[in-house]
């Protein structure tokens, strides 16, 4: 046992603590909270393309049959050159794109399908059937996100990260309808909840969540690095200022830049203050969230960066899909000790089912 | 009601044992059936031998059984190596229908087997069929191979973020050659599966304006119609909106080399250059462009009803000029022919044609906020014609003057276009980046390239 608790140092040290990280048995209760904010949220997106279905998907859509069938079967696949006198080549045809609006044409059987899945959504949202629910959902996003290829943005890519890492834990485990049905079932025959045991996919499924999150905010600083906006101090001028995002249209939101803007040392203090700051923390976010005494700060920093991303620039579902994905942080005790005082306050405690 | 000493009593059946315990009875059950489902569909390629959807419809039943006999399967106790060979089993069962049913649709002339126009099943079988090999193996592997196994994949599915992050050419150079090649043989269709394709270069290297797209729908009757996308007057939920905010970026890339001049293509055959598309030619009927009379927006006649769009002298060419590249005209073209169909329909006018504008909103500046100036004031805006369009998508004129430039809404000077500056050719010209002393007007030269030419009698 000590020797196993006693940190070791070189390929043996690398090893262990890839097995501890990765492979460590966790609470599923953080996995469950990610499962039903994100899952809300991912109905509710999928809901809105009710506004336009056809257009989105249909044959007739904003991307027709042809075009669409054009881009993912005939279109062509160029690679740069291998050798140093090497050209481009073109080296094949069409894209790895599935989805049934491909082939569905029949406007019923396109909202028929799409019933479908959004029932399949809220049920994974609400954690029933959360296994078969779960791939269905998965299924149901790819099949949008493969066919309205011109009408998609960042939300479209976080949901394609949760969905397809909660399929591989047991995100359905706690705060679930399985759960309740199984502690009722186990009620009827007189026996006690059955536990909820820490385990190895619940860890290694928010673990991919956290990397994911991280690696996010990595690429996303590095590349901003390359930005002359960036470095002149002039970048948020262009999301702050962005008629097409920013409530520009809204008088209090314009007249509170207009005061700002009328002293330029308090507009460019601000400004340069908040570059610095989202700059420091995507570029440190990856080196330092697992350090504990880091934590804390760094969730609290990338929650207050996409509070100003959903309130100013309206990408509010975008916000919501990275509070997901920042609950992995939230240790599972200080989130179920969260959780039973909400449930507590507003009296549910008797119905709630408790996690072990 | 049983005696329950008859029924503990040790008889021939509990001695032996059932042939098939009661969960191993259903997930057989499962199994078959979905595995007839299958069977069934494939049998049914022929077409006219199955009626309006049946065979999707069984298609779908019957993974779902599959999928639930193999979940159920998975989630039984037991991970000792005899278990774990059975549920391999169960996954290999899977593993094999789907690798047959996809690949055996992938033959035209096969009679069995998925049909050859089902590509998102045949994809999506496949990608099951890989996932449960390497399932399968993963299973059966020992515990500490499997975690060493589940780390070189957490490896590899990260070395595509990277490759799928670096690959994006930086600021005026090429991407790294590694990347490239990574992306092109290795991760594009494991990522394009997944939807996993985004580098991640969010407001990188630099946030830019926003575009948006719009239309002038013209009817029958002479008259035309305004509809703008994404349009915040329109009442339309959050979501919505940004889905259409989206669509001008998505819609537009620029095509990666600009017009050849007649220098540079001499030696090609017409065939390999067409005429029309050569920079001369195409700058050459941009000037003519603007020797050709427009009406004036109402608002704008002060006494004469029509005038030119001037030619400008200090904008350079390549934000002047921006064409699409061949898959972006293509998805224009389809924008175009939805938005003409669904136009707002007008009592005894029809929609005819549509000429379509991807407009660059340039945004205020810190100090024209602060003089209260309006985020949507005109000369803001940055019209770029992308063609005229018909009923079916078609592009009317290829050979339009306008086409894929700036149509500039501006400042001009009051006696414009009689201000003395011309081209040799004599159309009229405009200095942009001094704005002219008073008196001066402005010039919608959008509002009047969407109203069309002036037709001469």
């Amino acid at each position: 046992m000590a020797a196993l608790t006693e940190k070791s140092t070189g390929w043996r040290g690398i090893i262990q603590a890839l097995d501890r990280f990765w492979f460590t048995p966790t609470d599923p209760t953080p996995l469950a909270c990610i499962r039903i904010v994100a899952g809300l949220v991912i109905f509710y997106i999928h809901l809105c393309y009710s506004w336009d279905l056809l257009g989105y998907v249909g044959p007739d859509g904003w991307i027709d049959r042809q075009l669409s069938l054009y881009i993912r079967n005939d279109i062509d696949i160029h690679r740069y050159g291998l050798a140093w006198d090497d050209l481009p080549q073109k080296i094949s045809n069409g894209n790895y794109f599935w989805s049934p609006y491909f082939e569905v044409e029949d406007p019923v059987c396109i909202w028929v399908i799409h019933s479908g899945f959004l029932t399949a959504m809220l049920l994974f949202a609400l954690g029933l059937w959360t296994p078969y629910t779960g791939f269905v959902s998965w299924v149901g996003l790819m099949a949008y996100v493969q066919k309205a290829t011109v009408t998609l943005y960042g939300v479209d890519t976080m949901m394609s990260i949760v969905l397809l890492y909660l399929q591989m834990g047991p995100s359905g485990a706690v705060y679930s309808l399985d759960r309740w049905l199984a502690v009722r079932a186990a009620r009827r025959q007189g026996l006690p909840p059955p536990p909820v045991e820490p385990s190895v996919s619940a860890n290694f499924a928010l673990r991919l969540i956290q990397f994911h999150f991280a690696f996010i905010y990595f690429a996303s600083g590095t590349s901003k690095l390359l930005g002359s906006t960036w470095w002149s101090g002039t970048s948020l001028n262009y999301v702050l200022l962005n008629a097409a995002f920013a409530p520009m249209h809204w008088p209090p939101y314009y007249n509170l830049l207009s005061l700002l803007a009328k002293e330029r040392w308090i507009w460019e203090l601000l400004t340069s203050a908040a570059i610095v700051g989202t700059l420091l923390l995507e570029l440190c976010f990856i080196f330092l969230v697992w350090d504990r005494r880091w934590t804390w700060l760094l969730v609290a920093g990338a929650t207050c960066l996409h509070l100003g991303i959903g309130l100013i620039m309206g990408l509010t579902t975008f916000s919501m899909m990275m509070f997901a994905m920042l609950i992995s942080f939230i240790p599972p005790e200080i989130l179920k000790a969260l959780i039973n005082d909400i449930v507590g306050r507003a009296g549910w405690s008797k119905t709630s089912p408790q996690p072990a | 009601m049983a005696n329950p000493s008859v029924a503990s009593a040790p008889g021939p059946s509990s001695t032996v044992g059932p042939i098939l315990a009661r969960g191993e009875r259903s997930l057989f059950l499962l199994l078959g059936s979905g595995l007839l489902l299958l069977v069934l569909v494939a049998a049914l390629r022929p077409p006219g031998l199955a009626p309006f959807a049946v065979r999707e419809v069984l298609f779908v039943l019957g993974c779902g059984l599959i999928g639930v006999g193999v979940v159920r399967k998975l989630q039984t106790p037991g991970w000792e190596f005899p278990e774990r060979v059975q549920k391999a089993a169960v996954v290999s069962f899977v593993a094999a229908v789907a690798t047959i049913l996809a690949v055996l649709g992938y033959q035209p002339e096969a009679t069995f087997g998925l049909p050859s126009n089902w590509g998102s099943a045949r994809l999506f079988l496949g990608a099951v069929a890989i996932l449960a090999f390497g399932s399968m193996v993963l299973i059966l592997l020992p515990t500490t191979v499997r975690k060493i196994v589940l780390v070189l994949w957490v490896f590899f599915h990260f070395g595509g973020m990277f490759t799928s992050f670096s690959s994006i050419d930086p600021p005026n150079a090429i991407g790294p050659y590694l990347s490239k090649h990574l992306w092109t043989y290795v991760y594009r269709p494991y990522l394009q599966v997944i939807y996993l394709t985004n580098a991640y270069h969010f407001y990188s290297p630099d946030p830019g304006p926003p575009a948006l797209l719009w239309f002038a729908v013209h009817y029958d009757d002479g008259t035309y119609q305004w509809i703008r996308i994404p349009n915040r007057e329109i009442p339309a939920i959050g979501m919505h909106y940004q889905r259409l905010l989206a669509m001008p970026e998505h819609c537009f890339t620029p095509n990666p080399r600009f017009p050849l001049t007649r220098a540079e293509v001499a030696g090609l055959r017409q065939d390999q250059y067409p005429e029309e598309q050569i920079w001369e030619n195409i700058l050459e009927r941009r000037e003519r462009g603007s020797k050709i009379r427009y009406p004036l927006p109402r608002r704008q006649a002060q006494g004469e009803k029509s005038s030119y769009i001037p030619y400008l002298a200090d904008v350079d060419f390549p934000v002047q000029y921006r064409a699409p590249n061949d898959t972006s005209k293509k998805i224009i073209a389809s924008i175009a022919k939805r938005v003409l169909k669904t136009a707002p329909k007008r009592e005894g006018a029809k929609p005819t044609h549509v000429r379509m504008y991807r407009v660059i909103q340039q945004m205020l500046t810190p100090y024209e906020i602060a003089q209260g100036k309006s985020p949507i004031e005109p000369t803001k805006f940055l019209p770029y014609f992308l063609g005229e369009f018909d009923e079916e998508g078609q592009l009317v004129d290829p050979t339009d003057p306008f086409l894929y430039w700036l149509v500039p809404i501006l400042v001009v000077p009051a006696n414009y276009p009689n201000h003395g500056l011309t081209t040799p050719n004599g159309a009229p010209l405009v200095l942009t980046r001094i704005l002219p002393p008073p008196p001066n007007k402005e010039l919608d030269g959008l509002e009047m390239h969407a109203a069309g030419p002036i037709k001469e009698n």
